[in-house]
């Protein structure tokens, strides 16, 4: 019998410790999905607002005006919602645009850790000459990498630090107005279809009261 | 377990479909924006040519008349079935509770044209001297 790979008891169970974290990173991931699909769903119940009064008073009887009605009326919700945002956003910009034209330096990188960036905040490591070792023939990290830069406050940086966490919520709060738009949209395409269809699903012609039979 | 099993299988599902998911999202996102800014202009138009932006479409304000009608429809028919209630203006006493006494029975009175004849009076049969020993007629 030929022998193709010879592992050690230590081979061993690194496969296993390593086969159960990955089960365990796609349960998460199966969760946070999961979880996902609910806010997606209860986002969309705005959708049924908005159509409500319009389909019990009889205004639109027609799937395709429901559905332009549902769009033009979704539009609206996206810019009520993702106006504040969007403005975090703009304000955040405004507030860099300011920061390059007091500093007179418009070649900023907000991303620094010396002196002029968000990285002076953070710990800072040298992944790029991290140890590593030979695992399957894959060179992987094995240790910490040194450490380039501890946190510290830097008066030079005040743009940056206004700068990234308002476009970091700004822009996730957009993400989130994004993704209940789409659920929105999901909504109104699945309720313009459902609101008029005709079914015969429960219908049974001889339950109904019948014609009496006039005698000849 | 089969739960587990279900969770694991949509986790890898996820996974596999991520950059596809990211993608439509990204592809939103743009779209989204773009919408936003539409809205943004023809909200300044609507301001300052005197407008509302934003306010009810014609076809909700159409529907709220509608419903607003029925309503008040339906107030007015139950307004006419609906008989006034008594107000009081202090509450109504509540009655002494019953004490457990029977009450005195009272002898119903008899008719007065009613007879009972006396044993004297009544016709003696005298034909016959058989088991009727008292000779009364049936």
């Amino acid at each position: 019998m030929v022998t193709l790979i010879k592992l050690t008891e230590n081979d061993k169970r690194l496969i296993i410790v390593l086969l159960l974290v990955v089960i365990l990173l796609f349960v998460i991931a199966g969760y946070v999905g999961l979880l996902v699909r609910n806010i997606m769903k209860y986002q969309s119940k705005r959708a049924d607002d908005m159509l409500n009064d319009v389909v019990r008073a009889g205004v639109i009887r027609d799937e395709k005006k429901l559905f332009w009605f549902g769009i033009r009326k979704n539009y609206r919700v996206l810019f009520q919602q993702a106006w504040i945002p969007f403005l975090i956003m703009l304000g955040s910009s405004l507030i860099l645009i300011l920061y390059c034209a007091t500093m007179n330096n418009w070649d900023v990188n907000i991303w620094d850790y010396k002196d002029e960036g968000f990285g002076t905040l953070f710990h800072v490591f040298d992944w790029a000459n991290a140890p590593k070792a030979k695992f399957f023939g894959i060179d992987l990290i094995c240790d910490w990498p040194s450490l380039l830069s501890t946190p510290h406050f830097s008066w030079n940086a005040w743009g940056a630090y206004l700068f990234v966490p308002g476009m970091f919520v700004g822009g996730i709060w957009f993400l989130i107005c994004v993704q209940a738009y789409i659920a929105r949209s999901f909504r109104i395409k699945k309720l313009s279809k459902q609101v008029f269809r005709k079914s015969l699903d429960d219908y049974n012609a001889n339950d109904g009261p019948r014609s009496p039979i006039n005698p000849e | 377990m089969a739960s587990f099993f279900k969770t694991f299988g949509l986790g890898v599902i996820y996974v596999i479909a991520l950059p596809f998911i990211l993608l439509f999202w990204a592809i939103y996102a743009i779209y989204c924006l773009g919408v936003f800014i539409y809205m943004a202009i023809r909200n300044v138009i609507i301001f300052f040519s005197g407008g509302t932006p934003n306010g009810d479409m014609k076809e909700d304000v159409e529907a709220k008349r509608i419903l607003l009608e029925r309503s008040q429809k339906s107030q007015a028919s139950q307004n006419i079935y609906v008989s006034p209630q008594p107000v009081f203006d202090e509450p109504t006493p509540m009655p002494e509770p019953v004490q457990n006494e029977p009450e005195p029975y009272e002898q119903p009175a008899q008719p007065e044209n009613m007879f009972y004849p006396d044993e004297e009076e009544l016709p003696i049969d005298n034909s016959f001297d058989g088991d009727n020993k008292d000779g009364y007629v049936d």
